[in-house]
């Protein structure tokens, strides 16, 4: 539904150049929730701004529905005017002199849509959005949920093809946040828009989408279903950025089925890297709930027990996070509802091969 | 020991004078009429301490500088310097300094008229010169305050390009002929001239050419050089009243101007008074007598004015010679003015509208 | 547990959070500065209108007399129609221009920030002239080139309103143009960006949500040009007399030079202007008020989301170029031309052979030339610093603090603009020659009397881009711990740089052209430039005038791209 190819983008600021966009490539099938997912300024926003024409790409192109919208080489620049877009700003971008209705119309105004059909299709979004009854308030006295769901209900009213959004709930404190994401993923699977979602932060993506792309300095280094980037991170970015892991440096003995990997704390197994020799070095990441923590130590049954000294512990309320010395290296590991250990004790934790994931150790260029 | 006492009184008055508000007016006057037989010397030395002039006049830039390096360089320990704006702010600036008692004006040079306003105002004190002497009694105050040092003629001024030689007008009553229709401009604010042809002709007669003139649908353009400039450059064909020295100028640049008399040519003389709490007395007489003596004059002169000294020709001598003019007495103008300027609107400014 | 505790010792005082601020007192000081000089000229002059009659006339003689003079409906109506025509095209030209150069990436963008500000350069003088010598309906350059082209008459003649309300809304417009281009800057470029999103093509977003969304700022602007043609002098003086146009500044102007002095009358109607003025300036605060409504910066960056024109890029360009060629290029293609020659002359054959550079010679020999310069650089720069520092307070105090009466500061800050030159350089003399400060004729006088002119100007600035932060930046910027002080410093100034270095330009180049109040107030030895260019204007020695401006302009210039230059450096310009 929107594919984007090769697009790279360059600020110039002052004497300086920035480039924001290096070379990005995705597609999002139809109907899908994609999110572009990274730290600030990593170039998401940029790319957002590129599919709805607020922006020029230097170079590549960008497919909206199948329609070519954007190519630098073939000089096609569809103006946002005409790419039947939604877009909801960061900072809503609520128009200040008109009402609730008024914002709300304004897109099928402008598309000279009968006044019938505005009047019933405005009733319809504010009803999907949870705006309903609110058309003559002026704009300016909502309050922030309510201002996003407006933005929401205009960008949405005149059926657009896709739906973007800039950091939507950014602006929302955690509760309310997390209650409108899952009503924007509702509205979003009623509607079954396509849609393209950028944000920063990863528990939200995990959430809401069926496609994670995660991006750092212009790159998207990995793209994949939810479950797949957080379980097997193919960079150590995406695994230091998409929840919480252990990384641990290491050096790969040997394949055999499960892989071989020495590093400071011992040696372990894990799931085999792919595409690197053995004799290289290689970066492990295993995430804190994935090891378990015991003051005897535990039945090996084929997994990586280590021995280590239990240094803090941060109590999170539904769960808490130990930090284990072993060796050299400091681990995290999560805990949920068990009374742990007093610090400094000894303790050992387990690990599981599967769970373990190797990732080459420096950034694909 | 006398000369001593002499200058010794003239320090001390100097002296109190600088101080404020504790000074008496005689130092000035005492300054002003000295004329013993040292006078010169003495006047040079209290200026050497003075150090300074100030003069107030309606002069160009054009002609002040030439004229204040000439006495600077006769005089090098006066720096002078000049207040320069047009004759009625001049004398505006000089009467509100003095009612805000605040005496910054050595030496006053303006306009018979503004000088008179001056004058009516009690900032003038009168002086003697030696130089003085030169000039008739009609270019002198008879109780000593002002003595004449050039005149502005107005004549009437028009573009060779556009006004053939045969029309050029010979006489006021020429410029009521038909072909002068909208073809004629008159300075904004030239009331003297009408007041001055007023009082020559008398009521009736003036009365009924100046409505007549009015009808003839005149511009008005502001400033006597800049109605001259835009004569030449063709804006205008002509006027009635442009200065003459000014027409002379542009004609010896080379543009397409000339002037021509209409009799009587109404003569506004420029005028050279002391300032009655002059800060530099010394200085400001030593002035006065060099743009009264023969040398200031000269230099006038040659910068292309009508200057008042009997026996300095002005450059052309034609300039200044060779036809009759006529004066307006100051206080009598400015009694009526009102009248005049009402006269003025109605009749020439608003009629041509 | 509770315990009493030990009172502090005496030595101790406050607790280091309590320390008093003396920061504080800045906004109090500065506002007591803009009343100060709003009222001491005021003050004399409603004084002089009342004290100044002839002994025997009743109290309010002089108001009768002036508002009974023949012409009098006449001339308010001329002085109306003049300010608001010059300031609708001046605000039109201003308004574009600055939507061009701020959401766009229309060509000469460079060109337009740098040459759009030099109108404000020219002494009023200088820039009526050079019109005056494309226009005059005999030897206007434009009408001779029209006429050569087979048109039968001169088509335009500037000495009429029309004229009259051409060289000023041109001359306004670089002034329009600085304060929209701050407007737009500190508008919320989203709001736009989600029109066009949602379908609206380049008309209908403009129609529809940047113009309803500028309203407070184009009525700001407006009012502020309407005021100022009120008082302007160069434009009556030398296009209307011609024109028998007379309006409020050129009928002062007469009543000052009358002697009998008769500043009674003079004074009336400044009062009169004054009074037209308040209610102006009032309506204004009303509107001003509602600032919540329109804050429009959050905290999100305003610069560099431009519009591509596409094809029309040209034909804007080629508009924008028509523009400058206009305001800039003609005016003092006029001014070089005519330095050039002994005397005006339309360009031929005769006149290529006639140039000279005599009058160059001549001009610069001047010792009041070097001295006028001087001056007037110094006079410029420390009026700037001064106006904008006192202005940022003062429009904070108008707008951001809760101080009772703030409608009223806002109005004796602004009150000024109503004021003529002609009018304060009165006032000021009045006032200085009564109290025993010792300024009258001295540079000091003058800096008093650019302050008087240029606050208002500084205070619109600021307030129009005070007027779109949202206060919850200061608000934090409070709760953080920060005393008025450093709030002051590090968060609203530099939110107002825009602002401040827009309006600090504005008030150098203009502080450099003043004259109207300068012409009265200057002393020897304490002369300004444009003082000396209307001097040599009046004695009709328009060659070297013409020297002298187009020596200006041209220092102006290379002053203007240089500052253009370094604005971009620090990414403060749009590239």
């Amino acid at each position: 539904m929107v594919h984007v190819e090769g697009l790279a983008k360059q600020f110039r600021v002052g004497a300086r150049t920035i480039p924001a966009v290096r070379g990005v490539t995705f597609s999002i099938p139809r109907g899908a929730f994609f999110t572009l997912l990274g730290p600030s300024g990593c170039g998401k926003t940029t790319i957002l701004r590129c599919i709805a024409g607020l922006e020029q790409p230097d170079t590549g192109a960008v497919w909206v529905d199948g329609r070519l919208v954007y190519s630098r080489t073939g000089g096609t620049a569809v103006p946002p005017h005409l790419r039947d877009l939604g877009v909801v700003f960061q900072s809503y971008a609520i128009w200040p002199h008109m009402t609730v209705y008024q914002n709300v119309a304004f897109p099928l105004e402008v598309r000279h849509r009968p006044a019938r059909e505005i009047r019933q299709r405005v009733r319809e979004v504010l009803e999907l959005v949870g705006l309903a009854g609110l058309e003559t308030r002026p704009a300016p006295n909502l309050s922030g949920g309510q201002q996003q769901r407006l933005a929401l209900a205009r960008a949405l009213v005149h059926a657009p093809k896709v739906l973007l959004l800039d950091e939507p709930l950014s602006n929302l404190d955690a509760k309310l946040r997390a209650q409108l994401g899952r009503e924007l993923r509702a509205i979003q699977r009623r509607v079954e828009i396509t849609t393209c979602y950028v944000t920063h932060d990863q528990a939200e993506a995990l959430a809401l989408s069926d496609l994670v792309g995660v991006m750092t300095e212009g790159r998207l280094v990995q793209t994949g279903p939810p479950q797949e980037v957080y379980a097997r991170p193919r960079d150590p970015f995406v695994a230091g950025f998409v929840g919480a892991a252990n990384l641990l440096p290491g050096v790969l003995q040997s394949v055999n089925g499960l892989a071989l990997v020495e590093t400071a704390c011992g040696p372990l197994r894990c799931t085999p890297p792919i595409g690197l020799a053995p004799g290289g070095d290689v970066l492990l990441c295993v995430r804190p709930e994935d090891i378990s923590l015991t003051t005897e130590p535990p039945a090996a049954a084929g997994r990586n027990v280590w021995r280590g000294v239990l240094e803090e512990i941060v109590f999170g309320g539904e769960s808490s996070e130990a930090y284990v010395r072993v060796a050299a290296v400091s681990l995290r590991v999560r805990n949920s509802g068990a009374t742990l250990p007093p610090a400094g004790s000894t303790v050992y934790v387990a690990f599981s091969p599967e769970r373990c994931v190797a990732v080459r150790p420096s950034a694909l260029p | 020991m006398v000369r001593v006492l002499r200058v010794g009184a003239v320090v001390l008055a100097l002296g109190l004078l600088s101080l404020p508000g504790t000074a008496a007016p005689d130092p000035v006057a005492a300054v002003a009429l000295y004329k013993a037989a040292d006078r010169q010397q003495v006047l040079e030395s209290a200026a050497r301490r003075e150090g300074r002039l100030l003069l107030y006049s309606a002069l160009s830039l054009e002609e002040a500088n030439p004229l204040l390096e000439a006495f600077t360089k006769k005089y090098p320990f006066i720096r002078a310097e000049i207040y320069r704006a047009s004759t009625e702010d001049v004398a505006l600036k000089v009467i509100t300094e003095y009612r805000g008692r605040k005496y910054l004006a050595d030496v006053i040079e303006l306009s018979n008229i503004d000088l008179g306003k001056v004058q009516n105002e009690g900032i003038l004190t009168p002086f003697l010169s030696p130089r003085a002497g030169a000039y008739p009694r009609s270019a002198k105050s008879a109780q000593g305050y002002w003595v004449m040092t050039r005149a502005n003629m107005l004549v009437a001024g028009y573009n060779t390009r556009l006004v053939a030689a045969a029309d050029v007008p010979k006489s006021y009553d020429d410029l009521l002929n038909p072909r002068w229709q909208g073809k004629m401009a008159i300075e904004a604010d030239d009331q003297i001239w009408l007041a001055s042809l007023w009082e020559f002709w008398g009521e009736a007669r003036a009365r009924e050419y100046f409505a007549r003139l009015g009808r003839q649908g005149l511009q008005v353009r502001k400033g006597h050089s800049a109605l001259a400039e835009l004569i030449s450059a063709g804006e205008v064909p002509l006027s009635p009243h442009v200065y003459n020295h000014r027409a002379e100028q542009l004609k010896r640049r080379g543009a397409p101007m000339d002037w021509t008399v209409l009799d009587p040519v109404v003569a506004v003389p420029q005028m050279i008074g002391l300032a009655r709490r002059a800060p530099n007395p010394n200085a400001a007489m030593l002035f006065i007598d060099y743009m009264l003596s023969a040398e200031g004059q000269g230099v006038l002169a040659k910068l292309g004015r009508v200057v008042a000294h009997p026996f300095v020709a002005s450059d052309p001598p034609y300039l200044g010679r060779g036809f009759r003019y006529i004066t307006l007495d100051p206080a009598k103008f400015l009694a009526q003015f009102d009248r005049y300027n009402g006269l003025w609107e109605e009749l020439l400014v608003r009629a041509g509208r | 547990m509770s315990q009493v505790l030990p009172p502090p010792p005496l030595w101790r005082g406050r607790s280091v959070l309590e320390r008093p601020d003396p920061w504080r007192l800045v906004p109090g000081l500065a506002a007591a500065a803009a009343a100060y000089l709003a009222f001491s000229p005021v003050i004399f002059l409603v004084y002089g209108t009342l004290a100044h009659r002839e002994p025997g006339g009743i109290l309010f003689i002089n108001y009768l007399r002036a508002y009974t003079a023949p012409g009098a409906a006449r001339m308010l109506g001329n002085s109306l129609a003049y300010a608001s025509g010059g300031a609708v095209l001046a605000l039109l030209l201003g308004t574009v221009l600055a939507w061009l150069l701020e959401r766009t990436n229309t060509a000469f963008r460079g060109g337009l920030y740098v040459l759009a500000i030099v109108p404000l350069i020219l002494p009023g003088v200088l820039f009526s002239i050079a019109w005056i010598f494309l226009l005059s309906p005999n030897i206007g350059l434009i009408n001779m080139a029209a006429r050569s082209l087979g048109l039968a008459s001169a088509p335009f003649n500037i000495y009429s309103l029309a004229g009259m309300i051409w060289v000023d809304g041109l001359h306004n417009s670089p002034l329009a143009f600085l304060l929209m281009s701050a407007a737009f800057r500190a508008m919320n470029p989203a709001l736009e960006e989600s029109a066009w999103v949602s379908g609206a093509g380049l008309g209908t977003g403009l129609r529809r949500i940047t113009l309803p969304l500028l309203v407070p700022s184009l009525l700001s602007v407006f009012l502020l040009l309407f005021i100022r043609n009120l008082g302007n002098f160069e434009v009556p003086a030398l296009i209307g007399r011609p024109a028998g146009i007379e309006v409020f500044t050129s009928k002062i102007w007469a009543a000052t030079r009358r002697y009998p002095l008769d500043f009674g009358l003079a004074g009336v109607y400044a009062v009169t202007l004054l009074l037209l003025t308040s209610l102006a300036l009032f309506v204004n605060s009303r509107l001003v008020r509602d600032a919540r409504r329109y804050a429009t910066v959050t905290g999100e960056s305003g610069r560099g989301r431009v519009r591509d024109l596409g094809l029309g890029r040209l034909l804007v360009g080629a508009g924008v170029l028509v523009y400058l060629m206009v305001i800039v290029v003609l005016p003092l293609g006029v001014l070089l031309w005519n330095s050039l020659l002994p005397f005006f002359m339309p360009p031929s054959q005769a006149a290529l052979a006639a140039l000279t550079l005599g009058n160059y010679a001549a001009a610069f020999a001047y010792p009041q030339v070097s001295r006028g310069l001087q001056n007037s650089v110094l006079l410029a720069a420390g009026t700037a610093v001064l106006v904008m520092g006192i202005a940022a307070s003062v429009s904070w105090l108008i707008i951001r603090s809760r101080a009772r009466g703030r409608w009223l500061l806002d109005v004796v800050a602004t009150v000024p603009i109503t004021f003529s030159g002609v009018v304060i350089g009165v006032g000021l003399i009045w006032t200085y020659l009564t109290l025993p400060v010792p300024i009258y004729g001295t540079l000091w006088i003058l800096l008093i009397a650019y302050l008087t002119r240029f606050l208002p100007y500084g205070v619109r600035a600021c307030s129009a881009a005070l007027v779109q932060i949202d206060r919850a930046l200061e608000d934090v910027g409070e709760v953080s711990g920060a005393t008025w002080g450093p709030r002051f410093r590090r968060i609203v100034l530099p939110l107002l740089r825009p602002a401040l270095l827009a309006g600090g330009t504005y008030i150098l180049v203009v502080t450099v052209r003043e004259f109207s109040s300068s012409v009265l107030l200057w002393g020897p030895r304490a002369e300004v430039f444009s003082v000396v260019l209307f001097d040599l204007w009046q004695s009709g020695l328009f060659q070297q005038v013409s020297a002298l401006g187009s020596v200006l302009c041209a220092g102006l210039i290379v002053l203007a791209s240089g500052f253009w230059w370094l604005s971009r450096r620090h990414g403060l310009s749009p590239g």
